[in-house]
């Protein structure tokens, strides 16, 4: 039985989820995309006859820092062209883009669990419009007509569909971490073309290469390349001829099927080429600041810790930005196994509902320290969380220090529970003192009852009660 | 001087808009018919705001570019009844001055040509001679301005395209520097050539249009901000010390007369005390051929989103969307699509290891270089414009060849009426380095104070 090594290549579109798109002020992101169809078109992204493009700066720096991620070389002459094709989907019948040598990034990495897969290059360019073709004739939705993607091209550097897999993984958190895509697959804005051929010693890279296109989930993916593989391997086995093709999978029936045939469709091949003179040659070089460099440098380092938590932590951390910039913060002030505990734990239930952290990392921090050494006790610590991420008016050294004063304060009401307390519950404190320690629970549940009744907005400290009760049970 | 705004502003002053508003309207009635520089006329007078230096006067633009009023055919079937909806920037900004739309002027399909004939309304006729061809593409703005059916026109000017006609109507056409005036809301030729140019009777008049269309809009990234007098900051000083550079070799293969003229206006500069300098002006037949490489492939490239499926006409009988493009594409007027195909065979043909486009990309960047040096030694430059007065001779692929080498390095160019050969005007061209409008303008201005033809018709 012969060997055979796949090389596969992966293009993958990542959507930028800057405020307005590539080269109008339209609104961009995925509520436009999933709009009423045609309410954010301008007459740009219609091609209407006088339009100018005006190159948006945000989509410029996001995809610097996500280059800059991914270990590429920013290019001082980069240049936008026009690419010709006919189809209503690209109402100037061109498509704003780069081409390969004059693409914004050139080479680069992305760094895998086991091994770093090389980049050819990143480009920017503009999306299509998305089209149905119904009965009643084609339908065109603009919202989605000049969305700004970067489109991030492989080196054919991936052997089997693993590799294929990790590295888009790794890739997808990088981009969400870094807040440059939302990277949300079931809304086209994480799209993977793949690129497959089978060779049969390492060096050469057979040209018979077929393309898997519009893949819309890892799974879909992974299936789609090892049958892919199979069916190439038992093409050569059986001496017939692989052409090379565009190939869509059927994850019905779970296999891949010809789309078309690159060489039988003319229509494909050789697009005309044109500079984009109404757009100014970029010098990525010099664009790419200091702030974006020390961003990148940051990210880096933030990644690598990612690395170190295990598989549960990371996918808590890794599929949201806000979270995960919270959690590399508070790494300046607890340990990995704090941060990591508290955040999921206590502030992960409060993002989860309000949709916003407002508490700053610093503030947190001051609240855990006094939490660890036992002035605060876990109520009152989620409580000045709580408030702090509602609203700034107070900082946290302040509420900190308004609950330490109203403990004492309180004591005196809290004395004067126990007490009455005492006189109600005697079989309690019978029971108490037959051995059964565990009722101290059912008489402090009565006493913050009561004291909650008192003062609502305050928080009785459950240690200093505790502690107490216990006295006032062995004195008796 | 005293030029035609000053006078229209004197008559707006003291008679109204109104009145000035009705004369040219009258002109256009008794001309136009035979003329035909209008595609469409704007019939309704509105009250305006008189505070600003040109509020009340009439102005026409080329047909290419957007207005919110009035249709924007391009002089296309394909356009034939499109309303832009939108203002381009320059319309919005002589608006917001005060000017009023009198109509949008004739020019040859999507300002390709020079010509100024479409299948949408005919060929636009020579204000002296109607036999006579009137120049192109921008050819109604200038017969519009010649024979005062209004005082100003806006053109543009991709390859001489409003420099040709200005000088066989004999009246002034300017193009700036590219990149001072936006060009959004053109609807493009070539996106690196074309620029916004003005027609008017007299130099100043054209320097105050442009003052106001001049300068940054965040809509053409092209664009740069710019001081607002910009243009007129020097007019009127005098040329004394200015260096004048003269391709004498190039003028020596004029015919006599026209020669003649230049000597003329060499010995006003020379008694101005400007110095004149011998230059070597690049080929101007390879500036040509270059010229035609870039400009058709650029103009390939712009009208690929003329298929009529989201503006402009639309053939309902279609089938499929392939015969949507092939209905609606084949109403291009025929040198369109000449234009087309070989914009197309430029960009794909390739002469040893690049296209032809990217050959000719290369020379133009060589000749920037070689006008760069040659501004090391001059002010500026006089040379022809054209080397024929009007004829019945018409549209000539060879004959832009002293207004094309404007447009490939983006230098400022004026074409200024100077003297008249068999009756019909003769000008002459001046050109500048980058951003040096001012000074080409006020050369400008001072050789038309000496050789002024211009008579001012409304009383």
């Amino acid at each position: 039985m012969k060997q055979f090594i796949p090389f596969i290549g992966l293009e993958i579109h990542l959507t930028l989820n800057t405020k307005t798109k590539l080269l109008s002020s339209s609104a961009n992101g995925s509520n436009q995309i999933q709009s009423q169809p045609n309410r954010y078109a301008n007459i740009f992204d219609l091609g209407t006859p006088g339009t100018l493009p005006v190159l948006n700066q945000q989509a410029i720096n996001k995809v610097l820092l996500l280059g800059l991620a991914l270990n590429s070389r920013a290019n001082n002459k980069s240049v936008m062209s026009r690419k010709h094709y006919f189809y209503p989907d690209m109402p100037k019948n061109y498509q704003i883009t780069q081409q390969a040598q004059q693409a914004i990034l050139q080479g680069g990495y992305i760094p895998g669990s086991q091994r770093d897969y090389a980049l050819h290059h990143i480009h920017l360019e503009e999306d299509a419009a998305k089209y149905h073709i119904k009965n009643t004739g084609l339908w065109l939705d603009y919202n989605r007509s000049g969305q700004p993607l970067a489109e991030i091209v492989t080196e054919p550097t991936f052997h089997n569909s693993e590799e294929v897999i990790d590295a888009l993984q790794r890739l997808q958190e990088i981009a969400v971490l870094l807040q440059v895509s939302d990277c949300q697959m079931e809304l086209g804005e994480f799209k993977v073309d793949v690129n497959i051929s089978v060779s049969e010693d390492h060096h050469t890279i057979s040209p018979n290469k077929c393309e898997l296109k519009n893949l819309n989930s890892f799974k879909f993916i992974k299936k789609a390349i090892d049958l892919e593989i199979e069916r190439q391997i038992q093409l050569i086995n059986n001496k017939q001829v692989i052409v090379s093709s565009t190939l869509g999978y059927d994850d019905k029936h779970n296999r891949v099927y010809i789309m078309r045939a690159k060489e039988s469709n003319k229509i494909y091949q050789g697009y005309i080429f044109i500079t984009d003179a109404n757009l100014p040659i970029l010098n990525a070089n010099k664009l790419t600041t200091e702030s974006l460099k020390k961003q990148a440098h940051e990210f880096k380092h933030q990644y690598s810790i990612l690395q170190t938590l295990d598989w549960t932590q990371r996918q808590h951390l890794s599929s949201n930005a806000i979270l995960f910039r919270y959690f590399v913060n508070m790494l300046n002030y607890l340990s990995v196994e704090d941060s990591y505990k508290w955040l999921n734990m206590e502030l992960r239930p409060i993002y989860n509902q309000t949709g916003y952290m407002r508490i700053t990392d610093h503030e947190l921090a001051l609240v855990i320290q006094e939490y660890n050494n036992q002035r605060l006790t876990i109520e009152e610590s989620r409580m000045i969380i709580t408030t702090l991420n509602q609203s700034n008016a107070q900082s946290a050294q302040d509420l900190i220090t308004q609950i330490q004063q109203q403990r004492s304060q309180n004591n005196a009401f809290v004395i004067e529970l126990i007490d009455k307390l005492i006189q109600q519950e005697q079989d309690a404190i019978m029971s108490y003192k037959m051995g059964n320690k565990n009722i101290i629970g059912y008489l402090m549940g009565k006493i913050k009852k009561e004291f909650s009744h008192k003062y609502p907005h305050l928080v009785l400290d459950g240690l200093a009660l505790h502690e107490q009760l216990k006295k006032y049970l062995s004195n008796d | 001087m005293y030029t035609l705004f000053e006078h229209l502003r004197i008559l707006i002053k003291t008679k109204g808009a109104k009145y000035v508003w009705d004369w040219y309207q009258e002109q256009i009635i008794k001309h136009d018919k035979n003329l035909k520089a209008f595609t469409q006329i704007n019939e309704q007078y509105h009250d305006i705001e008189t505070s600003y230096p040109l509020s009340g006067i009439p102005i026409a633009y080329k047909d290419n570019i957007c207005t919110n009023n009035l249709y924007t055919t391009c002089g296309s079937l394909l356009l034939d009844k499109y309303q832009a909806g939108y203002n381009a920037h320059v319309v919005q900004r002589l608006e917001d001055a005060g000017l009023i739309l009198i109509g949008k002027t004739n020019l040859n399909e999507f300002a390709m040509g020079s010509d100024t004939n479409n299948d949408l309304i005919g060929q636009s006729k020579h204000n002296l001679n109607i036999k006579y061809g009137c120049g192109g593409s921008s050819g109604g703005s200038a017969v519009a301005v010649a024979s005062n059916m209004a005082p100003v026109a806006l053109g543009t000017d991709t390859g001489g395209s409003v420099r040709h006609p200005a000088h066989l109507c004999g009246i002034v056409g300017v193009k700036p520097t590219y990149g001072t005036v936006s060009r959004y809301g053109i609807v493009s030729y070539g996106c690196s050539l074309d620029q916004v140019g003005v027609l008017t009777h007299y130099v100043q008049d054209a320097a105050e249009i442009l003052n106001i269309i001049s300068g940054l809009d965040p809509c053409d990234q092209t664009t740069k901000a710019l001081p607002s007098d910009f243009f007129t900051k020097q007019l009127t000083q005098s040329v004394s010390n200015l260096k004048v550079g003269v391709d004498k070799k190039l003028l020596a293969s004029l015919p006599y007369v026209q020669q003649n003229i230049f000597t003329e206006v060499i010995q006003y500069l020379q008694t101005q005390n400007s110095v004149i300098v011998d230059i070597s002006l690049p080929d101007l037949d390879k500036c040509l051929a270059c010229y035609y490489a870039i400009a058709f492939s650029e103009g390939f490239s712009n009208l690929t989103r003329f298929d009529g499926v989201n503006f402009g006409h639309n053939r309902l009988d279609a089938v499929n969307i392939e015969q949507v493009y092939e209905l609606n594409r084949s109403l291009f007027y025929d040198r369109t699509k000449l234009l087309i195909i070989a914009g197309a065979y430029f960009l794909q043909t390739k002469l040893g290891n690049k296209t032809i486009f990217s050959s000719a990309q290369s020379y133009r960047r060589s000749l920037c270089n070689k006008m760069h040096a040659i501004y090391k030694n001059v002010d500026c430059i006089l040379l022809p414009s054209l080397d024929r007065v009007a004829s019945q001779n018409n549209d000539s692929f060879l004959e832009d060849k002293y207004t094309v080498l404007a447009n490939l390095t983006g230098e400022p160019a004026i074409t200024i009426p100077i003297s008249k050969i068999d009756n019909m005007p003769y000008g002459i061209q001046f050109m500048a380095p980058r951003y040096q409008d001012a000074l080409m303008l006020q050369i400008a201005f001072n050789c038309q104070n000496k050789f002024n033809l211009t008579e001012i018709m409304i009383q």
